[in-house]
């Protein structure tokens, strides 16, 4: 295809909702006002997707390769009306937690930079990584605002001591050097429950609940809910409408605080994973 | 598949009943192997490609190629007992979930219950008995390991003496049979991390060492230095009441220690404060409580004059916490009614430890708190069974009999004294005195190099056994563990710690033959104690015995309830507040050493678990490493920043390592992580940081004898430039600000508790479907 003839239909590749007739759209809520901060999710992710402990020194080098991470923040954004503390010399309203992950966007500034289109767009919104496709050109890397890929620099997982290697999970493949990677939403349990859907004759149906993330499932807090957003009866979908956060805008037409937001939803990336405002206490 | 088997397929179809069963439900424990082969270690291992590919028409019983099964059982990665669910396939485990069941946990999990995997798979577990020969341990085969032990522990002996980790159950039985048997009474339990101190003053006051707390119904916590969501007793059960607790109307949490822990870095307002002074604190509280009649009048007088003419500005001076912010948390306590005041380990840590617990637990008993957030407990009806968390007292206890030749025989389990006890009381000088040591460890930890007879044992995915956990949900819960898999060292490698000590009671004692091994022990006393469980746990499958009914239904459920009494009512015996005079400064050592446990490595059990390695710390964000908590304004003064190394020097001793400069330590304090510094415990931890426990001064709490662990001052010096600290910056040099800003983008956002509560009351819309996998 010509240059010229896509420049001239633009508008149908680019069209809004291409796979609205889908019956599925995964996405997440994430509820800071929950998150401790405790890392079970980080855990939960090593043990179910296979990744690596990479050592202190590739460590350093920025090698490592937690899908899942939790940011941990200071100082509070601009704008907040908080001044009781500003002045102390201590953090007195505790830390900020964010667990940062792949945000699935749905307009993903990852997928048109790939070369060789290793990374994609599935039908069900999964940004989504094909590793024997990818030649490790990290530019997708480069151009995630939420620097939330992760590339083997090294072939960490033919390093593991017998019998550590006997925990690697076989429902979904050990990469190996020279190939990006990040989180897939767990995607092997998703495929399994669609699979388990369909012997039972629903092909376009999974019940809410049925099969969670990994991050989701350890969540001491429960902080973490997960599912289908096409799913009006889905806890998520209730959770993005009662916090008025839709799909398709890079601005919310909010009420006054209501909480829900996209991280660097300004950016037009359409992430999936909307986040539920941290709560403090200001007369405390 | 067997098509012929029709009845088969129906009852396989019936997913609840396959997902989650008993190892060994069908046939015995080893049909679970996946190709008909008992030796997965050599034969089904996929990622060297070594992988035997054979036919799977007619495969074992309860296998099914590519299909999950669950097994139900008890995580045992700290004394909190959570059910999990082990996920295994093709005769591996290879995931471990929460039981949602289990009203611990609630299907949920923490960092160290999830890297329980890599303890069971850790490549440096001991596999073969050791014994020292000429000085040096020496590989042996079982026959003689066996020999060994029976020759050891298989007489009486009055001198022998037992040291455990914290234990329950049927181990916790187990062992007191063995030394009553053996004619022994120096049973011993030490661990670091459980509150001795405090639960020694839950006991003088509510006559119950863990009375219930009822977070959900507290409108305000006010926690003195208690991580009850990372490190306090039971880490996941607490943060599942938390989760509740901060649903709209939202609990306000407020925090008061010394260094900034994960349940500080959650709270509203987090209070800096001197440790040692928290009593101070409380004291200046009850002070101002009693000047409203509803809050004196539900003390006696004997305490009222304790309190009473309390010195605010004298205790802001002491404590390091303004005048202004006393009144306001004494205005927070008697505006947000009930409340629940809790007491930890940074405040119990000093040798006035029980006293400032005191003084802390009697602004319960004023705010009328009791009844309302801290409930009464019913006694379960087995003590044999309960768990024994042990502490410093008893560790002291033990080391004084082996120092004073009271003991010659001296047996390690689950506990590692070596490490964890600070150099000044000397464990390794009186473990060297004993005649002879015996330790049944999984790993080569520092106190089992040291022994003359190393008995390698299997992790607990592989060991039959039941637990209580420490702080229970529902009075009565009894967990029951399984083995998930085949032991991962096939029937030569490590052997069960319970078939070990039975093996050696059967020796002794003709009663215990009727017990071929211990899953038959633990299985027939659960099933002689099924009169006194609530709705004992059955699955019926015609044609089997009662005892498989019962056997199947418990490995279903992974654990059961045990009938209580009923609970009773909750009083309280309050005590004369009697803190001694607010403690000198000390030129020499000017600063206070906060040695901080944290959720991942806890007291330097998990170092061994690379997973655990690398969970950035919750605060810090360092990861592979030790480090030195230094408040920004201090680290000006003695001019150092993030990277540099100090040396920290108490009158104990001295230890390197670099600072990270961190605003969430009070500003005479330094903090220094728990859970590196190891000499031994394999290659993911041996060599990694310092262990702070190791400076610290045989300094007690005057009341129980424990260690003042938050009591040691030290002196803290430069001594050499900036080096590369690892965190989760990506190995960015840290300056202080570095990870520290969102430089305005809005990437975490705040609301007000207020507002919060005005859009969000009634709404349950964030609540996912708890439902079982």
């Amino acid at each position: 295809m010509g240059l010229k003839r896509m420049l001239e239909n633009w508008s149908d590749f680019r069209k809004q909702d291409y796979y609205e007739d889908e019956p599925y759209m995964w996405g997440m809520s994430i509820d800071l006002n929950k998150c401790i901060g405790c890392g079970a999710c980080v855990t939960a992710c090593y043990a179910e997707n296979n990744l690596p402990t990479v050592g202190k020194e590739h460590y350093a080098s920025g090698h490592s390769m937690h899908w899942m991470r939790i940011e941990r923040y200071w100082e509070e954004p601009e704008g907040e009306a908080d001044i009781d503390i500003k002045e102390s010399e201590y953090p007195e309203r505790g830390a900020h937690y964010i667990p940062m992950m792949c945000q699935q966007c749905n307009h993903a500034p990852c997928e048109p930079v790939c070369p060789v289109a290793a990374t994609y767009h599935t039908p069900d919104g999964l940004n989504a990584q094909v590793y024997n496709r990818c030649i490790g050109s990290r530019y997708c890397g480069n151009n995630c605002p939420y620097k939330v890929r992760y590339f083997n620099f090294f072939d960490f997982n033919t390093e593991i001591p017998h019998p550590l290697e006997m925990q690697l999970n076989p429902d979904l493949s050990v990469r190996s050097k020279g190939v990006m990677e990040k989180c897939t939403f767990c995607v092997q349990r998703i495929r399994a429950a669609k699979d388990a859907a369909e012997d039972e004759g629903h092909r376009d149906h999974i019940e809410d609940g049925s099969f969670q993330t990994a991050c989701q499932q350890s969540c001491p807090t429960e902080a973490i809910v997960f599912g289908n957003l096409r799913d009006e009866a889905s806890a998520v979908k209730q959770s993005w409408e009662a916090h008025e956060v839709e799909l398709n805008r890079f601005e919310q037409d909010k009420s006054e605080d209501i909480r829900g937001y996209r991280v660097l939803e300004e950016l037009n990336v359409e992430p999936c994973v909307m986040y539920l405002d941290r709560v403090r206490d200001t007369e405390a | 598949m067997k098509s012929n088997k029709s009845g088969e397929q129906e009852a396989w179809s019936r997913r609840t009943f396959l997902k989650i069963m008993g190892l060994g439900s069908a046939g015995s424990a080893l049909a679970l192997t996946g190709c008909g082969d008992t030796d997965i270690v050599n034969n089904v291992d996929i990622e060297v490609r070594k992988e035997k590919v054979e036919p799977n028409v007619d495969p074992q019983d309860f296998v099914r190629p590519g299909i999950a099964i669950y097994y139900a059982s008890t995580c045992r990665q700290c004394p909190a007992g959570c059910g999990i669910h082990a996920r295994n396939r093709e005769g591996r485990v290879l995931k471990l979930e929460g039981n949602p069941a289990s009203p611990v946990n609630r299907g949920r999990l923490c960092p160290m219950g999830q890297a329980g995997l890599q303890a069971h798979y850790n490549p440096d577990r001991l596999t073969k008995p050791m014994i020292r020969k000429g000085g040096k341990l020496t590989e042996v085969s079982w026959a003689e390991a066996e020999n060994a032990l029976k020759k050891v522990l298989g007489r009486r002996n009055g001198k022998l003496a037992w040291l455990s980790g914290a234990v329950s159950g049927h181990h916790a039985a187990l062992i007191r049979t063995y030394l009553d048997v053996a004619g022994s009474n120096n049973s011993f339990v030490f661990d670091t991390l459980p509150p001795a101190v405090g639960h020694a003053a839950n006991e003088a006051i509510f006559g119950h060492a863990m009375p219930k707390y009822d977070f959900d119904k507290a409108a305000l916590i006010l926690s003195f230095g208690a991580d009850f969501l990372g490190t306090w007793m039971s880490p996941v059960h607490f943060a599942g009441e938390y989760g509740r607790f901060r649903a709209a109307p939202r609990g306000t949490l407020v925090q008061i220690e010394p260094k900034m822990t994960l349940t500080g870095a959650n709270a509203d307002r987090w209070i800096a404060i001197r440790p040692g002074t928290e009593g101070y604190l409380a004291l200046a509280l009850a002070s101002l409580l009693v000047e409203d009649a509803r809050y004196a009048d539900r003390v006696p007088v004997e305490v009222l004059d304790s309190i009473k003419d309390a010195d605010i500005e004298a205790i802001a001076n002491t404590t390091g916490v303004s005048v202004d912010r006393i009144h306001r948390l004494h205005q927070l306590l008697t505006q947000r009614s009930p409340s629940l005041v809790l007491s930890g380990s940074s405040a119990e840590g000093a040798e006035h430890g029980s006293e400032t617990a005191n003084a802390i637990l009697l602004l319960n008993v004023m705010l009328g708190n009791v009844g309302k957030t801290i409930l009464p407990r019913s006694k379960q009806p087995f003590p044999d069974l309960a768990p024994k968390l042990g502490g410093w007292s008893e560790l002291r206890a033990f080391l004084d009999g082996l120092n004073s030749g009271k003991f010659d025989t001296a047996v390690v389990f689950g506990s590692n004294p070596i490490y964890q006890a600070p150099k000044s009381l000397g464990a390794d000088k009186a473990f060297a005195k004993a005649k002879y040591r015996v330790s049944f460890s999984m790993f080569p930890d520092e106190t089992t190099m040291a022994c003359d007879l190393v008995l390698p044992i299997y992790s607990y995915l592989e060991e039959w056994n039941t637990a209580m956990p420490a702080y229970a949900a529902d009075d009565g819960q009894l967990g029951l563990q399984q083995p998930v898999m085949n032991p991962v060292f096939g029937s030569d490698g490590p052997r069960g710690f319970g078939d070990l000590l039975l093996g050696v009671l059967t020796n002794m004692d003709g009663r215990f033959k009727k017990w071929k091994d211990y899953e038959s022990y633990v299985m027939d006393a659960l099933f002689t104690m099924r009169p006194a469980m609530v709705k004992p746990p059955k699955i019926t499958v015609p044609g089997q015995t009662e005892m498989e009914a019962f056997r199947q239904g418990v490995l279903s459920t992974g654990f059961v309830r045990l009938k209580t009494a009923s609970a009773g009512k909750l009083t309280a015996k309050v005590r004369p507040v009697q803190l001694p005079k607010a403690p000198k400064e000390d030129g020499g050592h000017p600063f206070h050493l906060v040695p901080s446990p944290r959720l991942g490595l806890w007291d330097g059990r998990h170092a061994n678990l690379p997973w655990l390695q690398e969970l950035p710390d919750q605060l810090a964000e360092v990861v592979w490493d030790s480090w030195v908590e230094i408040h920004p304004a201090t680290a000006k003064k003695l001019g150092v920043i993030t990277g540099d190394v100090v040396s920290v020097t108490s009158s104990a001793g001295s230890l390197k390592a670099k600072v990270v400069v961190f605003p969430g330590v009070q500003r005479d304090t330094v903090a220094i992580p728990l859970g590196q510094g190891h000499t031994e415990y394999g290659r993911y931890a041996k060599g990694i940081g310092v262990n702070p426990y190791h400076i610290l001064e045989a300094k007690f709490d005057r009341q129980t004898g424990e260690l003042a662990t938050h009591a040691t001052r030290v002196s803290v010096k430069k001594v050499a430039d900036r080096g590369p600290l690892v965190t989760l910056a990506n190995g960015d040099l840290v300056l202080e600000s570095n990870t520290s800003t969102q430089a305005g983008r809005e990437i975490v956002k705040t609301v007000s508790a207020k507002d919060f509560d005005r859009t969000e009351s009634g709404k349950a819309a964030t609540r996912p479907a708890n439902k079982e996998v």
